[in-house]
């Protein structure tokens, strides 16, 4: 036999085997199914849909309470700050020093946060502005007067003590 | 009739986005369209109709239940048929076992009777009348008797509702390899039946 008849041969010998079409039944079968699992299958988009609402009701509530609690007040005496180079590619700009004096803020203002830059507090010496602080020295307090305490005396008579006088055993009433 | 050819239409994409929706006779479409290769499928893996039958339609249920999994990285029967594949051979090597406990000896390298291989008979055409029934018999049972892993190979060829590339992928195999196997089981038989 030739090749070609072989091959001939292979292919339609394997097409009979696998090139036949599923009945109507399964696929009645898997609609039948299907229909019957599209009910549950439609229950946990429910579910996700009540998780998010409930997601967004507890954001709401939170962002509430936010705005209704009042601002910290923050006294804090001025701090040296310095601000931090930038991370551009320019070349890094000469240091500086600012103060940033903390202040209550009004409510409307506390509840839209700032963004403030990045600082970085400086503890060098040289760098920080301190203000001077008079101290004044500590004076001794002036002493007490304390009126004079009597204390009544009470007199103590003598006790007269009689010498002890102990008699024998042998002379006893025994 | 207006709605069915307005489906009739749409990409499988959009079916598959349609029954993500909710919508099942979306789903009955893409049946439709590809339930003839999940089949043909389970049939190369099982070599038998009911079986067969049975494993396509577990397959395109558990497609419907996946389907929210399906990213688009094949296409729709690509991943239909690979559902239908694995859940064949997992149904192969169940009745391997089973057999095998009940002492039958099964030759799933062997005759039609091993997996219930059903009788078919050929399709009345003009090239199949030209060839001799018993040498067309042989050849079956010849491709029975091949290593799974080459009658897979051949058979999913045979079927013709897959590329190479797809079958490869449905395999789980780079496609040289699949080349490869068609190849050698073609060898295999004609060094047979010479």
């Amino acid at each position: 036999m030739k090749e070609q008849d072989l091959d001939q041969l292979i292919d339609s010998a394997a097409a009979q085997i696998v090139r036949r079409e599923p009945s109507d039944a399964m696929t009645a079968g898997v609609m039948d199914r299907v229909n019957r699992l599209a009910p549950a299958s439609g229950r946990p988009r429910l579910v996700w849909a009540g998780l998010a609402a409930a997601a967004v009701l507890a954001t709401l509530v939170v962002v509430f309470h936010l705005q209704r609690t009042p601002p910290r007040m923050v006294e804090t005496p001025p701090v040296a700050v310095r601000q931090a180079p930038a991370r551009s590619v320019a070349p890094p700009a000469p240091a500086f020093t600012q103060n940033f004096v903390f202040e209550q803020v009004p409510r409307a203002q506390a509840s839209s946060p700032k963004i403030l830059p990045p600082a970085v507090v400086v503890a060098d010496e040289q760098d920080a502005v301190v203000p001077l602080i008079t101290i004044e020295p500590i004076s001794s307090p002036p002493p007490i007067q304390v009126p004079g305490i009597e204390v009544a005396s009470t007199p103590v008579e003598e006790i007269g003590i009689e010498p002890l006088h102990i008699e024998p055993l042998s002379a006893s009433n025994d | 009739m207006r709605a069915a050819a307005s489906i009739g239409c749409v990409t499988d994409g959009e079916l598959v986005e349609r029954v993500r929706a909710g919508n099942t006779a979306a789903f009955g479409e893409l049946v439709e369209r590809h339930r003839g290769a999940v089949y043909r499928a389970a049939l190369a893996a099982l070599r038998n109709t009911a079986d067969a039958e049975d494993v396509a339609q577990d397959a395109l249920v558990l497609a419907f239940r996946k389907i929210a999994q399906f990213r688009g990285e094949s296409s729709v029967r690509t991943w239909m048929v690979t559902i239908g594949w694995r859940l064949a051979l997992s149904r192969r090597q169940n009745l391997l076992q089973r057999l095998q406990r009940l002492g039958q000896m099964l030759s799933i390298d062997g005759s039609d009777a091993g997996l219930g291989i059903a009788q078919i008979s050929p399709a009345p055409s003009a090239e199949r009348r030209v060839l001799d029934a018993e040498r067309f018999a042989v050849v079956r049972r010849e491709i029975g008797k091949l290593p799974s892993k080459l009658r897979d190979a051949l058979l999913l060829t045979a079927a013709g509702d897959l590329t190479q590339e797809e079958i490869a992928a449905t395999l789980e195999i780079p496609a040289a390899t699949f080349r490869g196997r068609v190849m050698e089981a073609r060898r295999q038989l004609k060094r047979k039946l010479r």
